[in-house]
């Protein structure tokens, strides 16, 4: 029996109306970043730093965009035009590093930061402190990679993936080869204290109620890609510190001449690369699965089935790395193979949950859903060129071509960049407490989704007839100047999408912050803290009874709509809130001192808020 | 105009010339056709919903959270095709991924920074890089069983012969073979013979061409080889694995 009556709660009002979370939180509290330089280099904020590493990774990602472009241009048209070779294989190799290392992993760090503890119900990740170091190994580590370009003898080239002997001291005697490893091994020591981080907040300081299956799935998602690095950086950290060790130290572990094994790094790197793949992907997998719901309005479809697909490709992602191995002829091809393709089976039960949770829904396409729906049909792309290139019959031809890079660009390059974009235009609100032009991102999704795809359709082809793929230059026969050309084309439209993008974030950071706690009607909890949140994130939490707390406040007055017996959830809550909550007030505010009593759950009339019997405080 | 434009959109690939590269073709094909179905099935599922069930109104639709035996249908299927593309793979590829004791022909090919040296041990022949301006030119006899036994000797390369369909690793002190059934076509291919490794600073430029002649005119061949004593300036002397 309802032991707590909703419409007492909101006081003598419809009783059949939505409730609005604004009338739950409390504006005063809008939360402020650090203003001074010192602020910004001493701030524990879990959301400053999350804004850091984003804001730092499309810095990065603005880095590689423009040595893309050196690429594009060099390729427009056979013939060496642009720049020497020595500087293109230079190039090449900081835009594969800088945009794996230090744009895609990181993106998905910053989103870590601001969302998980939001998501949750927590005040800030468990360890603050070893945050803010993780955010400066990680600038630190980045500098270091582009100040290669500086060094006597240019930056490292050897490609991302620095197959020894190449990498070592007589393939490439110049120091950018030794900052480029010190950076990935910063960078990576960077990831793994993250991860940590990450794995202690979900599991200790989840909100009470928020159980495990109740959690956002991108918190799932950012979860088990904190177990991914755990598994993959240290190897690549190792395995870096050999390579280093070959190169200054004298010791011989991949040096052929002397008896070590070229082949021990390829598969040590792999061991790291392939889940690499997935810790890059799988965040934006999150992002998407947060947002189809919010704008089809619809539960996630098989949330159980998405958890469990995203473990199956954690767990696959492990096993599958030898794939990138098949035409070295030392390893085991019916193995990898079986693995590699098995992958394609807990991604496509992903794609149809997303197609599922659109299903008979009700949808609108504000930005974010542009953008989500740009991914989906992006990443269903490159999964197919993905299973062709599990196939060992099919990769003896087509691997080390540019088919490969069409493919990598499809899943890594356009999950990440629409999906990105999705979440920037999503979460915007909330961190900025202002909206972005709709108008202006129509025309930014709609350069991007051509210019993409006119940038990197074309390398398949390229790739099926033989081009390889890290040559600055290639013969003028058949298709390969119109494909290089429409490739080149295609990216100054794709750079082009950009402008209307900028044009937009500077028009959205200015005026007054107007949007309410829950601009888009969306589901988890940070929708339930003011935008932008507070120090220490919440002054109000909703009963949490299921995986969309935020959706059962707005419906409570409804029956059968929102979480099986959301009434008394409200009498759970009371008893949380008098348990519980003290525990989670972290605020010096002496207004804010913990305590036992009931907390205000409505204002009253003047917009103060009241406690439980109705009076103000 | 219409000319060019044709010819600018030619194919650049040779068509395959060994009996591995023309199974490999046959499988490129199916999955291709699979492939094409995948992608018009999801693009044209996101496009009906995106129409079907546009907004229309401000109601809440029905919120159903799961579906088992659809979320069965959707994994097992997906299986059973992976299943069969990892089958056709198995069928396939040790044919391709072979390596026969006894062939007609071996060539031992060494890959150094940033060229080739293809050496026929059997007739003593061995043809080196000595050309600044042209590429050097491996010559194979049609309608024969030819084995590679590949070298390098610096940095990782890849020999990757476009009309096999192939390539293999070179990979400094792990030497490897494999072995092809080249068919009855004969011609010139001179964009065939690609480095697909970066190998570093010239790595563009290391590429071979490749004919392929009848087996008469190949016995021919080697003997002219012999006379004019290519086998000046050999990198690795006849030491094949």
């Amino acid at each position: 029996m309802t032991a707590i009556d909703p419409e007492r709660r909101l006081g003598d009002r419809d009783a059949d109306r939505l409730v609005s979370v604004d009338e739950f939180v409390d504006e005063s509290h809008r939360g402020r970043l650090p203003r001074s330089v010192t602020g910004w280099l001493t701030t524990t904020d879990h959301k400053a730093l999350g804004i850091a590493y984003i804001v730092t990774s499309m810095v990065f990602l603005a880095i590689g965009g423009l040595l893309a472009g050196i690429i594009r241009a060099e390729l427009a048209q056979p013939g060496i035009q642009v720049v020497s070779e020595q500087t293109y294989n230079g190039v090449f190799t900081i835009h594969g590093s800088v945009m794996v290392y230090l744009f895609a992993v990181p993106f998905g760090f910053g989103l870590a930061n601001y969302l998980v503890p939001l998501q949750i119900g927590a005040p800030d990740l468990a360890f603050p402190r070893l945050n803010a170091f993780s955010y400066w190994l990680y600038v630190i580590g980045g500098a270091v990679m582009i100040l290669g370009f500086l060094s006597d003898g240019g930056a490292a080239a050897f490609g991302w993936f620095a197959y020894p002997p190449l990498s070592g001291m007589s393939g490439s005697p110049g120091l950018g080869a030794d900052l480029w490893i010190v950076s990935i091994i910063l960078t990576g020591t960077s990831g793994t204290l993250t991860a940590v981080n990450v794995i202690t907040t979900v599991t200790m300081m989840r909100t009470p109620g928020m159980t495990l299956f109740r959690m956002p799935i991108l918190t799932w998602n950012l979860f088990i890609t904190a177990f991914m690095v755990l598994l993959a950086f240290p190897v690549l950290s190792g395995a870096l510190v050999m390579l280093e060790a070959d190169r200054q130290f004298g010791t011989n572990f991949f040096e052929p001449v002397r008896g070590g094994s070229p082949i021990l790094w390829q598969h040590l790197f792999w061991f790291f690369g392939h889940p690499e793949v997935y810790i890059v992907a799988l965040p934006f997998f999150g992002v998407v699965s947060e947002i189809l719901p919010v704008f089809s309005r619809r539960p996630i479809f098989g949330y159980k089935g998405l958890v469990l697909a995203t473990l199956a490709i954690g767990a696959l992602s492990t096993s599958v790395w030898a794939h990138h191995m098949f035409v070295t002829g030392s390893v085991v091809l019916p193995f990898f193979a079986l693995t590699s393709f098995l992958i394609a089976v807990p991604t496509g039960v992903k794609v149809f949950n997303w197609i599922g949770t659109m299903w008979e829904g009700s949808l609108s396409f504000e930005a974010p859903m542009k953008f989500a729906l740009g991914f989906l049909v992006t990443f269903v792309g490159g999964g197919i060129t993905g299973v062709m290139l599990a196939s060992p019959t099919l990769d003896f031809h087509l691997s080390d071509s540019y088919f490969v890079v069409g493919h990598f660009h499809y899943v890594m390059g356009g999950t990440v960049i629409f999906a990105m974009f999705a979440a920037i235009y999503f979460w915007w609100p909330k961190v900025t407490g202002r909206m972005l032009s709709e108008r202006l991102a129509t025309v930014h999704f709609w350069l991007l989704m051509v210019g993409f795809n006119m940038t990197f359709f074309g390398m398949h082809i390229l790739g099926r007839q033989g081009m390889p793929r890290r040559v600055a230059d290639y013969e003028p026969i058949g298709s390969f100047e119109f494909w290089n050309m429409v490739s080149s084309v295609g990216f100054v439209v794709l750079t082009a999408s950009m402008v209307p993008f900028l044009i937009a974030l500077v028009k959205g950071l200015r005026g007054p912050r107007t949007v309410g706690a829950d601009p888009w009607h969306a589901n988890s909890l940070e929708w339930a803290a003011t935008s932008p949140p507070p120090e220490h994130n919440f002054t109000w939490l909703p009963p949490i009874r299921s995986e969309r707390p935020v959706f059962d406040l707005r419906w409570i007055n409804y029956e059968k709509i929102g979480a099986s017996g959301s009434a008394d959830a409200w009498e759970a809550r009371q008893h949380h809130d008098d348990h519980w909550l003290p525990l989670h007030q972290w605020s010096r505010d002496p207004d804010e001192e913990p305590t036992a009593e009931q907390r205000p759950v409505i204002p009253d009339h003047d917009g103060r808020p009241t406690d439980e019997s109705g009076e103000s405080r | 105009m219409t000319g060019a434009t044709s010819n600018a959109l030619s194919a650049a690939l040779d068509p395959p010339i060994t009996d591995q590269a023309e199974s490999v073709d046959d499988v490129w094909a199916l999955f291709l056709w699979i492939g094409f179905g995948v992608l018009a099935l999801v693009v044209g599922l996101v496009l009906w919903v995106m129409i079907r069930y546009r907004r229309t109104d401000g109601r809440l639709p029905r919120q159903k959270h799961y579906n088992i035996p659809m979320e069965i249908t959707y994994t097992v299927i997906p299986f059973l095709v992976v299943c069969a593309l990892f089958a056709v793979t198995v069928a396939t590829v040790r044919a391709i991924d072979d390596t026969d004791a006894d062939p007609d022909l071996v060539v031992h090919v060494v890959a150094y920074q940033w060229s080739w040296q293809f050496e026929y041990p059997d007739a003593g022949v061995t043809i080196i890089d000595d050309s600044d301006d042209e590429d050097p030119e491996l010559v194979l006899p049609a309608s024969s069983t030819v084995r590679f036994d590949l070298e390098a000797i610096d940095v990782i390369h890849s020999f990757w012969l476009t009309p096999f369909r192939f390539k293999r690793d070179m990979i400094p002190g792990s030497p490897s073979s494999f072995s092809v059934d080249i068919g009855d076509t004969v011609g010139e291919f001179p964009n065939a013979g690609v480095c697909a490794e970066f190998c570093g600073l010239d790595h563009t430029k290391m590429r071979f061409r490749l004919r392929v002649v009848p087996p008469a005119e190949f016995e021919d061949w080697l003997a002219e080889q012999r006379v004019a004593g290519g086998v000046v300036g050999a990198l690795v002397d006849g030491a094949a694995p």
